[in-house]
């Protein structure tokens, strides 16, 4: 967790490598380290601080200000299946099209979000993402222990759909938080919140919750140079985080 | 190994009975567990998944018990206890002692201290041999609080002071940034504890009678 490094592949419509770009990630965000900080605390002294989506809406943890995190948990979250279930988004390597002036302190990739989604007005689609591919073609399914330490590789792959060429100047490595909505805590009652992203009644049945995800930006980084990906073209981006060992 | 200055230290002071530092030792911190490595993985996926790609994510906590990871399936007969999926990786202050903890050596999360080196501190499941807290008296565990941006990056500072409480001296040979984990289908209060780093301290400790030992992990997250 504590370094990584991100890769972008470029291959044209015949399969050939165009482009490679290769370098150090500069920038876990400030919005990651707030909710790493806040799953450290029991729910009764979790701090509250203010988190911002990829989109700039904001979230909080603790409990005294909704939209509410809690305690966050599966801040880590990038399971394709569980994002479907209320979203259109697609984990976990999202693009923009130009570079963040400060990406630590940016909410997302920055200019135009060229790659989030499976559907909407967005250039690029995600391709060999599914239940078929290994780990749903997004990450590693274990950890590998390297000559740098352990190694957990996440892979975005994606088809310019559309009929332009568009320019890529930063990434962002995106998971998803659960966020209650409204409604009552069922940690505050004792309770775990179960995988469920559907409205749900509360302990007391009174009350509705609503148990969504929000996607936020645990690392971006600007590209060392933008990367142009003509209609057709597919970009592999990867980042690899490393624990030293 | 990337080029960012990030990574992990540990620092040791050790004072004497009158508060005084007698030692300082810094070095760059070795090893992050399998166990870490593993729950992690696993906390990326949901139990739909975990089990629809058959994928079994194993971890040992402190005490060397089996726990997996399994979503919504039955688990394997080797597992000592199993989880649908992780839900929080570094549970820091629980209002409670877990059950499978009231009578072990060490029982809180924290920085715990070993009387052992450890063979592999990779594969460790916490300090080898934990020095009991009726020998090594624990002051409360400090983890972060807010975010703190440094030249290096975001610093997280994890610390701990323990204090021997006995009449003879305590050697310290290894130790294990422990925190808690929590999953389906358990609540907050049901927690396992596991060790995300290990490391030996070479040369080893000794503690003598009423002097303390404050050992300090600094983590810090590239910028």
């Amino acid at each position: 967790m504590l370094a990584a490094r991100y890769r972008v592949e470029v291959k044209d419509r015949d399969g050939k490598l165009v482009t490679v770009l290769e370098g150090d990630s500069k920038s876990f965000t400030q919005n990651f380290i707030k909710l790493l900080i806040a799953s450290h605390y029991n729910q009764n002294d979790v701090p509250t601080f203010s988190v911002y989506d990829v989109f700039g809406d904001s979230f909080y943890t603790g409990y005294t200000r909704t939209p509410y995190a809690g305690v966050p948990w599966q801040i880590f979250n990038l399971d394709p299946d569980q994002w479907a279930s209320s979203t259109l988004f697609v984990p976990a390597i999202w693009l923009g099209t130009s570079p963040c002036a400060n990406p630590a302190l940016a909410n997302g990739p920055c200019g135009s979000l060229a790659a989030c989604c499976s559907t909407g007005n967005f250039p690029f689609s995600p391709y060999n993402v599914g239940p078929s591919a290994l780990c749903y073609g997004l990450a590693s399914c274990s950890p590998s222990l390297t000559e740098e330490g352990w190694a957990i590789t996440i892979t975005n792959q994606w088809l310019n759909m559309s009929g332009s060429p568009v320019t890529i100047a930063s990434m962002a490595l995106v998971f998803a938080v659960p966020v209650t909505s409204s409604g009552e805590s069922r940690f505050l009652a004792g309770y775990v919140v179960p995988q469920s992203l559907v409205p749900e009644y509360g302990p007391s049945g009174a009350q509705l919750i609503a148990i969504i995800l929000a996607p936020y930006a645990a690392i971006i980084d600007n590209l060392s140079t933008p990367v142009t990906v003509w209609p057709g073209y597919l970009i592999t981006v990867s980042y690899t985080i490393y624990f030293p060992v | 190994m990337p080029k960012s200055k990030v990574g992990v230290t540990l620092r040791i002071e050790v004072r004497d009975d009158k508060g005084r530092v007698v030692k300082v030792i810094e070095t760059p911190s070795r090893s992050f567990t399998q166990n870490f490595a593993n729950i992690l993985t696993a906390s990326m996926w949901s139990m739909n998944s975990i089990s629809g790609l058959k994928n079994i994510y194993t971890f040992y906590d402190v005490m060397g018990n089996q726990i997996c990871v399994v979503g919504n399936v039955s688990p394997p007969s080797y597992c000592y206890l199993s989880l649908e999926d992780v839900g929080i990786l570094f549970y820091s202050e629980p209002q409670y002692i877990a059950s499978p903890y009231q009578s072990y050596t060490i029982y809180m999360p924290g920085i715990w201290p070993g009387s052992f080196f450890c063979p592999e501190p990779v594969y460790a499941y916490g300090p080898c041999s934990p020095i009991s807290t009726s020998i090594l008296s624990p002051s409360l565990f400090s983890f972060p609080s807010s975010p703190v941006l440094t030249a290096s990056g975001w610093q997280m500072t994890y610390s701990q002071t323990w204090t021997n409480v006995t009449g003879s001296p305590v050697i310290v040979s290894s130790v294990a940034l422990v925190f808690g984990m929590t999953g389906d289908p358990y609540t907050p209060n049901v927690y396992f504890l596991y060790a995300a780093i290990v490391d030996n301290v070479t040369p080893a400790l000794i503690i003598n009678p009423g002097y303390s030992v404050t050992f300090t992990y600094t983590l810090l997250y590239a910028v």
